[in-house]
């Protein structure tokens, strides 16, 4: 085992944290028109995954939803040695369903906001078309660059689970973590206040070790094989069943599942790709059935 | 100045690979539109930002010129009777709107028919673009385009604003529902406020607010601010390929900072803290003479401060950070132990896993190896046994921007464990060259692997199934024989390449598949073909060597470089040729067995098989030395005697055994020309 971890001790003239940075930022949006939405409860990639996106940009119903959400990402771990690399990250999610006009000035006012001085700063949307294979969803737009650092995804989604959107939405997803480190002025995310009593380190550091240690050594490779294949079955046949959120439910759990035998190193190239196939099946279907239920 | 048009397209940031390409596509655009409808101008200027495309038409005309169309009516011969206008014709010139008097006759076809010229109304310049831009303005190509808004028009990015103005009046128009106007913006950071422009005010204006919108000045000054910002540290910016354009297309006003980093990270391999730099930050190394500087240039959009500097510092040492940790982590494994890991990584569809194409590798670099003179042979069996094994490490299967540096990460891991540099470069070589501008291997060893990788590479992809067809061709099966080829000719290396692949297909349990090797062999023999046409041969004698040499792309090279200089002399080359062609007509596929001297009886045949046997040592001799033009001036020697024998003696004679002498004779003659090439794929022009 690994020696005790070590906790930095904050600056005391520092009043920016990770929190106040979410709080204003759900402010923000919320004083746009937005609905305050919830994080998801199974472990998802990113906020694109929660349903409020994922069947929330399908129709053309209206939309403005902004929500936190806790996004895991295994093979991203570094056993929290790395300071900018972890497998759990927090991700402020935007959708403004049709997207509007004015919707990059706003993406900047929010930056405004939560006190960043933007005339002082490098503010770049350095083209990056996002992709999501295995929910099949696409769109053009970019990452957006702080001072050459990348802190928010924004893009006008064009598809999603394999259907064209109409009206087209744009999604903003900022880097929690990574602004608050800029804004805070730390070294690092070990060092990075959460409140004004904790770190990032204090509420995570242990954490994000012990998950490093599950998900590239200990993930018990037969028992997710055999669960991802159970999900796989499960969200078909709920999905038939028109238990349409079950259903979904469990086309998140086999991409989680996917995402540890990822990790793990369990995957062949052409296995990988199977695999990433027969999840986006599984969203497709699952978009399919709401347009046939809902639109 | 009142006659010159301003269009700007303002957008949200448009990709930068897209914009150069997309200007010149609305400017052809608009040179169509401007043709067809007869109006004038001076030219077009281009100018484009991240942010903009704009166009400003020099002096165009008012008004379109005019523009007659001509309206077919009926024939002459109904259209008058007695030299008066019929009923027909009249009614033809009434519902025209013209006169009588005004028709024409003209031959249409073979016919002649009346004709009406009617002059249409000369429309204004105005009207022209006001109807016409909008569809110019949708045909501007980008390679990717999006919809984003509820008349679902498509472009690259979001339109936002948009200027059309005639001299100092806005046209009105409307894209994207977006309303044309005279105000544009400035820089987004810095002078992010409305601007009223027109054509002639548009650059000046619009530098003030800190966006220079013509990419060649831009670029100028982005280079000569970096290499300002640099020559205070005394050193010199690192410019790779494209990367200046690229940068100055990221950007609508140029700014610089120079940061360093820790000086701990030069200890990792150049190549790997360059990428860091260069791949996704699009920073500029840093070097004084040679050597890395632990420094960077980064290209911005707002003006350089402490806290700028600092926010790209932090970004280049998390990625460099990350560099480190592959490369500790990768090095606790040495190189030699990751051999065997490569058996768990496939190679492409079907064709098993790393390891057993290393295993192929080593056999078929051996087997090349043994054909050529002056080569360390342990040292092309050890390079090509660790020549994938950076597959298996964490630098190229994870770090996203190290990926395209395989073969070197091997090099440096090996150099790093003291391998010798001649293992190391064969590594780091294999993959060379790896486009048509890249560099060769350095070393025969190198070049030895790099030619069983291609072959292995083209072997397996044909069991495959995926040969290229088409533009398609995923596995870069061509780029990989031109490349081969490249390595044959300029390492001067000459080995059957038929038996090469048949032992490859051997190892992959496919020997007895003549398909395939038919397949292969009419795939190399086009690639080939088109190198040597590329090295100025002429295509009928690429076609000669490659039908007799195909297999040994050297010889073929030399044998048609040869044929091209004794061409020279047309007339004696055709002599030549038409003699080699005589013997072949007269000629049947089945070989009539040996020449019998006894019953060699007249005169001009004696002599015919004298000269050949004659010349036949030289011919021999000259080959061996790849002497091929001399070799080749040896056959005009017997020419005149094959021109004798057919003047002058009946070779297809009632005698059988005489006349099936004279075809041996003959097939004799023949296979000492095909010892250089098939003479009858020659064109006489």
């Amino acid at each position: 085992m690994r020696k005790k971890i070590y906790i930095v001790q904050r600056k005391k003239e520092i009043n920016i944290d990770f929190q106040t940075v979410y709080l204003k930022l759900e402010e923000f949006w919320a004083k746009k028109g937005c609905t305050i939405g919830l994080p998801y409860t199974s472990e998802v990639g990113a906020g694109t995954f929660n349903p409020l996106t994922f069947f929330g940009s399908l129709g053309r119903e209206p939309l403005n939803v902004a929500y936190i959400e806790t996004s895991r990402r295994p093979k991203d771990g570094r056993y929290a040695e790395n300071p900018n690399r972890m497998q759990q990250f927090q991700q402020y999610q935007v959708i403004l369903k049709p997207a509007p006009y004015d919707v990059q000035d706003l993406y900047l006012k929010s930056l405004e906001y939560i006190s960043l001085d933007i005339g002082k700063h490098d503010i770049r949307f350095v083209e990056d078309d996002w992709e999501s294979p295995t929910l099949g969803a696409w769109g053009l737009g970019w990452e957006v660059w702080l001072d050459g650092q990348e802190i928010t995804q924004f893009t006008y989604f064009q598809q999603v689970g394999g259907i064209n959107l109409d009206p087209i939405c744009a999604e903003l997803t900022y880097g929690l973590e990574r602004i608050a480190i800029l804004l805070s002025g730390s070294n690092s995310v070990f060092d990075l206040p959460w409140s004004e009593s904790k770190t990032w380190a204090d509420l995570n550091k242990e954490q994000e070790y012990q998950f490093c240690v599950y998900n590239f050594d200990e993930a018990d490779v037969n028992a997710l094989f055999n669960y991802f294949n159970e999900c796989k079955s499960e969200a078909v046949r709920l999905i038939n069943k028109n238990l349409l959120y079950p259903g979904y439910d469990f086309v998140i759990k086999a991409s989680h599942t996917f995402n540890l035998l990822d990790a793990r190193g369990a995957l062949s190239v052409e296995q990988r790709n199977n695999h990433i196939l027969e999840i986006r099946k599984l969203a497709n279907m699952a978009a399919k059935k709401w347009i046939e239920m809902y639109s | 100045m009142d006659r010159d048009v301003l269009i700007e397209i303002g957008t949200e940031e448009i990709p930068a690979g897209y914009l150069e390409n997309a200007i010149c596509s609305f400017k052809k655009g608009l040179e169509t539109l401007f043709l067809s409808n007869k109006i004038s101008y001076s030219k077009i200027e281009k100018y484009y930002t991240p942010r903009r495309l704009a166009v400003i038409i020099k002096n165009i005309a008012l008004k379109q010129g005019k523009v007659v169309t001509k309206i077919k009516g009926p024939p002459a011969a109904l259209a008058y009777k007695d030299g008066k206008p019929t009923k027909m014709l009249k009614g033809f010139a009434s519902s025209k709107g013209v006169s009588v008097d005004s028709l024409k006759i003209e031959t249409i076809g073979k016919k002649e028919c009346v004709v009406a010229e009617i002059e249409e109304d000369i429309r204004s310049t105005e009207d022209i673009i006001c109807e016409n831009l909008v569809s110019v303005i949708k045909a501007i190509e980008f390679p990717k385009k999006m919809r984003w808004e509820k008349t679902n028009f498509s472009f690259a990015r979001p339109i936002r604003w948009f200027v059309v103005i005639l001299g100092c009046k806005v046209l009105s128009v409307s894209v994207a529902g977006v309303k044309s106007s005279d105000t544009t913006f400035g820089n987004r950071l810095i002078s992010n406020n409305k601007i009223k422009i027109n054509p002639s005010n548009y650059k000046k204006k619009l530098k003030d607010s800190h966006v220079i919108v013509d990419p060649g000045e831009r670029k100028k000054l982005l280079r000569s601010l970096i290499e300002k910002e640099v020559s205070k540290i005394k050193a010199k910016p690192i410019f790779s390929p494209g990367l200046l354009d690229e940068v100055s297309n990221l950007i609508e006003y140029p700014f610089v900072i120079l940061g360093s980093f820790d000086k701990k990270f030069l200890t990792l391999p150049d190549e790997v803290v360059i990428s860091a730099m260069e791949t996704h930050q699009r920073y500029f190394p840093v070097r004084e003479d040679s050597k890395l500087m632990p420094n960077f240039i980064s290209a911005i959009n707002n003006k350089p401060n402490k806290e700028i500097i600092k926010g790209n510092e932090k970004v280049l040492t998390a990625r460099l950070e990350d560099a480190k940790f592959y490369w500790e982590v990768d090095r606790k494994v040495p190189i030699k132990e990751r051999i065997s890991r490569l058996s768990g990584i496939k190679w492409h569809k079907n064709l098993g896993n790393l390891l057993e194409r290393t295993e192929r590798l080593e056999k078929l670099s051996k087997w090349i190896g043994e054909r050529v003179d002056k080569i360390d042979l342990k040292v092309v069996k050890e390079g090509a046994r660790l020549s994938k094994v950076d597959l298996t490490t964490l630098m190229i299967r994870d770090g996203k921007e190290f990926t395209n540096l395989e073969g070197y990460i091997g090099s440096e891991y090996g150099r790093a464990e003291g391998l010798p540099e001649e293992i190391c470069r064969v590594i780091e070589d294999h993959y060379k060259p790896r486009n048509i501008e890249d560099e060769l291997p350095r070393s025969k060893e190198a070049a030895v692997v790099s030619l069983a990788d291609r072959i292995d590479l083209i072997v397996g992809s044909f069991l495959a199934g995926e040969k290229p067809t088409g533009s398609r061709d995923p596995f870069g099966l061509r780029q990989a024989m031109t490349g081969f080829i490249k390595i044959l000719l300029e390492f001067e290396l000459a080995f059957p390449l038929d038996e090469l692949i048949k032992k490859d297909l051997e190892l992959f349990s496919a020997g007895k598949n003549k398909e395939i090797f038919e397949e292969i062999k009419r795939f190399i023999i086009e690639r080939v073909g088109g190198s040597l046409q590329s090295k100025g041969i002429r295509y009928d004698i690429a076609n000669a060597v490659l039908s007799e040499k195909w297999s040994n792309i050297f010889d073929a090279y030399l044998v048609a470089k040869s044929m091209m200089e004794v061409r020279k002399d047309e007339a004696e080359f055709e002599k030549l040729v038409i003699g080699q062609k005589r013997v072949s007509n007269i000629l049947e596929a089945k070989n009539p067995g040996e020449v019998k001297k006894a019953l060699l009886k007249e005169k001009e045949e004696k002599e015919l098989f004298e000269k050949a046997k004659e010349i036949e040592p030289a011919l021999k001799k000259f080959i061996d030395k790849r002497d091929y033009t001399k070799g080749i001036n040896q056959l005009k020697k017997i020419r005149p005697y094959i021109d004798n024998l057919f003047d002058n003696v009946l070779v297809m004679t009632d005698d059988a055994n005489l006349r099936n002498n004279r075809l041996a004779l003959l097939y004799y003659v023949r296979s000492l020309f095909h010892l250089f090439c098939d003479f009858e794929e020659i064109i006489i022009d």
